[in-house]
């Protein structure tokens, strides 16, 4: 296997796969960059290119523009608060306050290795997990998925910030938005208002573009300013402060990456989920979780580690089952097919060097990306000294693309629209948008999943081992903020903090 | 020698899309240029620019099937066919949408055949317009059904369902095609069982049919021939007239034992499966559009280079003439209503 494992990098390394590797990147780079044109739909587009390739030159073309969409969608999120891609939303709840702070080049340095780094982690663990891949995907089924989406709103108390209430109303708002759509057991339209465009549910593209990106560029239009504080600006150099950051809070990114892998393998849970379960997880962690959504790097590193390790994750499945684990993959799931490959078995015996083949592939298409970036890094930059009045119109151009080409549909703008007028009040009277934005994203799968365990089991699946297991781990996560800070009150003897937390919630409040 | 030559002109495709990329290139859609002219009687589309809408995001296998034909269908055209995704409501939305449309053949749909028509026929919510409306070009590919256990079961062949209690059936939802195909297979074998909603899609019904959460599901022989042949998953029933070639040992359908009244809702089943994947335009085209269009559909989809292609992708073109839909269309109207009744049923899980 090791003799395998080596002989494919080789393969990676012939010069013509390399060049067709390098021309998957350069679109990488660009799709990555701009909003709405989206990694999957570029794949899809590219698709018919690899008919002549051999299977490792295919996934050289593919994969390696995948994943660096994921790395460079990251670019756009920093610098301007817009996702370059959905799976980059998180991004910007702090590499966006940063960059006004000044800081962009520190943002984006640690934005972009931690990138590397998710997918570094991320490949490593396809690689390890080769012999186990069938029997892991069948670990889990929905009454494993449906802990895990409980686990990610459990965050939503530190998500909160200062007001844990108002952290609760958002989400619960959340959840009501996410009952919107057709239900999945009775195929009733719920809250549709006889309009077909509801019928799917509100789409997160543009919700997360009106509500982050939406509201800070008109802020932007009222301030007549430019991006980022001229008088805070620091020196470029932050990008060596952002690469040092990655290494100085290593645990985040470990942790981080982690989440991604782990809800990367779940079918029906989708690549924008895992960036806001990973971003709560590190401010939950966090020892200044007061500083996330205004800047706080480990906020950066968590959505950055995060979106390139969930790619690996999504391909687990795909090459054990042939069932994709993301909409991307799904798309290089026909590549398997137009090169004559079989998923199944047969990636883990006679082409298994194939399947080496893609963890080199995510390897060294993120390592080039991440180098050109870094060179471009300073050009970049100053695009956000630019004065608001030039840039605006050019953001909105951005908004409206990235939200319209969601789905085609006029509403999505609308949509957008709306979701920015929630987000400058939310910002005005400082109510916190994310635990809204968690709500909507898991709320829909949490009811998906409560239904199917218990059609599937009735209320048996309460005494499954792994969900007593998820469970254990879910009131371990809820309490131990609590706990710490209790601990942190003084030396004396810690009572067991669950018999006093009205004065552990506003403990943590403050 | 050639396949260099192959790989530089690749080489150099690429840069273009990059180029086009840079230039910031913000449409989803492909378009596709004619090269030569098409038959002599199209050309009121000589020049002309036909959107062909995909129901669905892309990436999907419709998406797929309509990027496919898309090139070789603007070729016999002699114009431009542009794809455009407009996903809503199950693919519903986009239908709707369609019936507006000009007719005049410059918009056109692929559809969901199996879940608009039953929809259509059910009377179901949200459907907008009458089965017998749509212009029917013709059918890229057909979706064949079948019916498969989890390779760890004790089913060795419908007869084992048929005495078997408490069969479960995966599905995505009502409405769904493999819910409505399980739905008139518990009604017309008889089977002690029912359908568990609310998967993401095919492939998370497969992950639980083969980790044995539930016994069984119904889906496209294309996309479950990769579990059948992995052992994953068992087929028990092709839901059609005749045996699958790819499955010569399986019964179909039509040759189980059955009475009058079975046979008849097997037939109506068998008339809905037949609508697979096919093109649509909106009501009312006039004569010689809806000649032409069907026409130049035909060649392109029987075109050895469009097959070729199609082979490599393993997505197989089955033509189905829209004379020969019509047909279909006409028959399901007057199905027995045991059937529609199942369809309802189907459509608004009571």
């Amino acid at each position: 296997m090791f003799q395998t494992f080596f002989q494919s990098l080789l393969e990676v390394l012939q010069p013509e796969t390399m060049l067709i590797m390098l021309a998957g990147i350069a679109i990488g780079f660009v799709v990555g960059v701009l909003p709405g044109l989206g990694g999957s739909v570029t794949l899809a587009l590219m698709l018919p290119f690899v008919f002549d390739m051999e299977p490792v030159q295919a996934f050289a073309f593919l994969l390696g523009m995948w994943v660096v969409t994921a790395t460079t969608g990251d670019i756009t999120s920093v610098l301007f608060g817009v996702p370059g891609e959905a799976t980059s939303a998180a991004t910007v709840f702090d590499g966006y306050p940063m960059t006004k702070r000044g800081e962009a080049g520190r943002a984006l340095g640690a934005a972009l290795l931690s990138s590397t780094q998710g997918a570094l982690l991320g490949a490593f663990f396809l690689a390890l997990s080769v012999p186990i891949l069938r029997p892991m995907v069948l670990a889990f089924g929905p009454p494993e998925f449906l802990m895990m989406t409980l686990l990610g709103l459990t965050f939503v108390v530190a998500l909160s910030g200062r007001n844990v209430l108002k952290g609760f109303l958002m989400a619960a708002f959340g959840m009501l938005v996410a009952l919107v759509g057709i239900d999945p057991q009775e195929g009733v339209p719920r809250f549709a208002f006889d309009q077909l465009y509801l019928w799917d549910g509100i789409d997160l593209v543009p919700l997360v573009i009106g509500l982050f990106a939406g509201a800070e560029v008109l802020q932007l239009m009222l301030s007549k300013t430019s991006i980022a504080d001229k008088t805070m600006a620091k020196e470029i150099s932050g990008i060596g402060q952002g690469v040092r950051d990655t290494f100085r809070h290593w645990s985040v990114v470990v942790r981080s990456s982690a989440i991604g892998i782990v809800i990367g393998i779940i079918p029906g849970m989708g690549g924008s989920v895992s960036q806001f379960i990973a971003y709560g997880h590190a401010q939950q962690t966090s020892k200044h979780p007061e500083q996330f959504g205004k800047g706080s790097i480990e906020g950066v590193l968590a959505a950055g580690a995060n979106n390139n390790a969930k790619d690996a994750g999504s391909l687990i499945p795909t090459i054990a089952f042939g069932i994709p684990g993301s909409v991307g993959a799904a798309v290089l799931l026909g590549a398997f097919m137009i090169t004559g490959l079989n998923p199944g078995p047969e990636m883990l015996t006679t082409n298994l060097n194939v399947t080496f083949s893609m963890v080199w592939i995510m390897v060294l298409a993120n390592i080039v990306a991440v180098a050109v970036a870094f060179l471009l890094i300073r050009q970049l930059v100053k695009l956000t000294y630019i004065p608001g009045t030039w840039l605006v119109p050019f953001l909105l151009i951005l908004l409206g693309i990235g939200a319209f080409t969601a789905s085609n549909n006029i509403n999505d703008i609308f949509v957008m629209l709306g979701a920015a007028v929630l987000g400058v009040v939310a910002i005005h009277w400082d109510w916190p948008r994310v635990p809204f934005l968690l709500a909507v994203v898991l709320g829909g799968l949490a009811e998906r999943y409560l239904f199917l365990s218990y059609s599937l089991h009735e209320w048996f699946w309460l005494t499954k081992p792994s969900v007593l297991v998820l469970a254990a781990l879910i009131i371990f996560i809820a309490v131990w903020p609590y706990v710490r800070s209790a601990r942190g009150r003084g030396k004396k003897p810690v009572p067991a903090p669950v018999e006093q937390p009205d004065d552990d919630l506003t403990k943590v409040g403050k | 020698m050639s396949d260099r030559k192959h790989q530089s002109r690749f080489l150099f495709a690429l840069l273009g899309v990059v180029a086009l990329f840079a230039t910031g290139c913000d449409s989803a859609g492909t378009s596709t240029e004619a090269a030569g002219g098409g038959g002599g009687d199209c050309s009121m589309f000589e020049g002309e620019t036909v959107k062909l809408v995909v129901p669905y995001s892309p990436g999907g296998g419709y998406d797929a099937y309509a990027r496919m034909v898309a090139p070789h269908l603007a070729k016999e055209l002699g114009g431009k066919v542009v794809i455009e995704n407009q996903d809503g409501a199950g693919g519903l939305l986009a239908i709707n949408n369609l019936m507006a449309a000009e007719p005049d053949g410059t918009r056109l749909a692929i559809m969901n055949g199996v879940g608009v028509a039953g929809g259509a026929l059910a009377d179901a919510e949200g459907v907008r317009f009458d089965l017998q409306d749509l212009s029917m070009i013709g059918r890229v590919a057909e979706q064949k059904p079948v019916f498969v256990v989890g390779g760890g079961t004790d089913y060795k062949s419908v007869e084992d369902v048929q005495a078997g209690k408490g069969f479960r059936f995966a599905s995505t939802g009502p409405g769904a095609a493999d819910f409505v195909n399980a739905q008139m297979l518990i009604q017309i074998l008889g089977i002690d069982g029912r359908v568990v909603t609310g998967f993401d899609g095919s492939d998370e019904s497969e992950l639980a049919v083969v980790r044995g959460d539930v016994d069984g599901q119904t889906g496209d022989l294309d996309s479950r021939i990769d579990a059948i042949e992995a052992g994953d998953q068992r087929p028990m029933l092709v839901i059609d007239a005749e045996r699958a070639k790819e499955l010569p040992d399986v019964p179909a359908i039509a040759e189980l034992d059955l009475d009058q009244q079975e046979q008849e809702l097997t037939k109506s089943l068998i008339d809905l499966s037949a609508f697979g994947r096919p093109i649509v335009g909106p009501p009312g085209l006039p004569e010689d559009r809806l000649s032409c269009l069907r026409k130049a559909l035909q060649s392109a989809v029987e075109s050895p280079k469009l097959l070729a292609e199609a082979d490599k992708q393993q997505r197989p073109l089955t033509w189905l003439s829209g004379d020969e839909l019509d047909d279909r269309v006409k028959r399901l109207a007057d199905a027995p209503a045991e059937f529609k009744r199942g369809l309802k049923d189907a459509y608004e899980q009571k």
